[in-house]
């Protein structure tokens, strides 16, 4: 039997994606049924109805854990939307803090946006950490639901008016890339430290 | 937890499980219920079902020998425990009583 090789992103895919138990007897079948002569459009068919399977079926196994750990991440951006709303009370002070200190008025704002722009940041870490945490079964779904929900449900965060120079019309794909980055780095570090905790423990 | 009854899908793995024997894993358990149904399922489902079934221990599953054809992933052999023997004849007592006496249903001689 000649070996050729099947579809790399397929394949990639495939290792990245699936997370059942039977993963690589899964992937072993489609490798020799692929070697048997099926098409690459056949493989790729596989492929994605075996992700969209495993997604169902990790909703399935999370059931409650999963609600709870989206419902949790929520909790903790309206808490920090709160934190937000006191750390712009004071963004006045901060400002004419600046200012005396002889920074012009753009930067003055500038700085003041960024410390905000940080502290929103922040939130998504968090929330995408704790996320993770809560459903550590199947941290990736959990994460991914949470950070689409946070995409059709923009948070109306209140933050500085930007002046020119730096004014930018659209600021929404700043937040939402923000939202998205600041998930998905709380999320890795959940699973960094999972790792450590399992490299620790042994289990 | 009990479960209550079994899907069309998962009835359709357990019986073509039973029907292979040892020989019982992915590629042959989605063949004999295309042969036998003329049912095309990807193996994504038959292996989420096969996971499904396993987790309720109504199939048990072996790991098999490797091949380079498989990319040195090894099969997973499964067979019914006697818990799944037992709900797959529960299955098939009710679905024929359900069967019997349908005058819709009865064989033409014709």
């Amino acid at each position: 039997m000649t070996s050729r090789p099947p579809p790399r992103i397929a394949t990639w895919l495939l290792q990245r994606c699936l997370q059942g138990r039977h993963a690589a007897s899964l992937i072993g079948d489609l490798l020799e049924l692929y070697q048997q002569g099926r098409s690459r459009g056949w493989y790729w068919r596989q492929v994605l109805t075996a992700i969209v399977a495993d997604i169902v079926d990790a909703a399935r196994a999370s059931g409650r854990s999963l609600i709870v750990a989206v419902a949790a991440g929520w909790v903790a951006i309206v808490l920090w939307r709160e934190l937000n709303a006191v750390f712009i009370a004071y963004t006045g002070d901060i400002f004419w803090s600046l200012r005396r200190s002889g920074v012009h008025r753009p930067e003055g704002l500038l700085i003041a946006w960024g410390l905000g722009a940080l502290l929103r940041s922040v939130c998504y870490v968090a929330s995408g950490w704790l996320v993770a945490r809560v459903n550590a079964r199947h941290p990736a779904l959990a994460v991914s639901i949470f950070a689409a929900s946070v995409l059709l449900i923009p948070v109306p965060w209140q933050q500085i008016r930007m002046v020119e120079p730096y004014a930018i019309d659209a600021m929404w794909p700043v937040h939402y890339g923000m939202a998205l980055v600041g998930i998905f780095a709380g999320a890795w570090l959940a699973s960094r430290r999972r790792q450590r905790y399992s490299m620790i423990t042994g289990s | 937890m009990k479960r209550q009854h079994l899907s069309q899908t998962e009835l359709m793995v357990m019986l073509a499980i039973l029907r292979l024997g040892r020989e019982a894993y992915g590629i042959p358990i989605a063949d004999e219920i295309n042969k036998r149904t003329g049912r095309e399922l990807t193996m994504g489902v038959v292996y989420s079902t096969l996971g499904r079934l396993e987790e309720d221990a109504l199939v048990r599953s072996e790991t098999g020998e490797a091949t380079a054809a498989r990319g040195g992933r090894a099969k997973t052999y499964f067979e019914l425990t006697a818990k799944g023997l037992k709900q797959v004849r529960e299955t098939q007592r009710s679905l024929q009583s359900l069967w019997n006496g349908i005058p819709q249903l009865r064989s033409d001689p014709a």
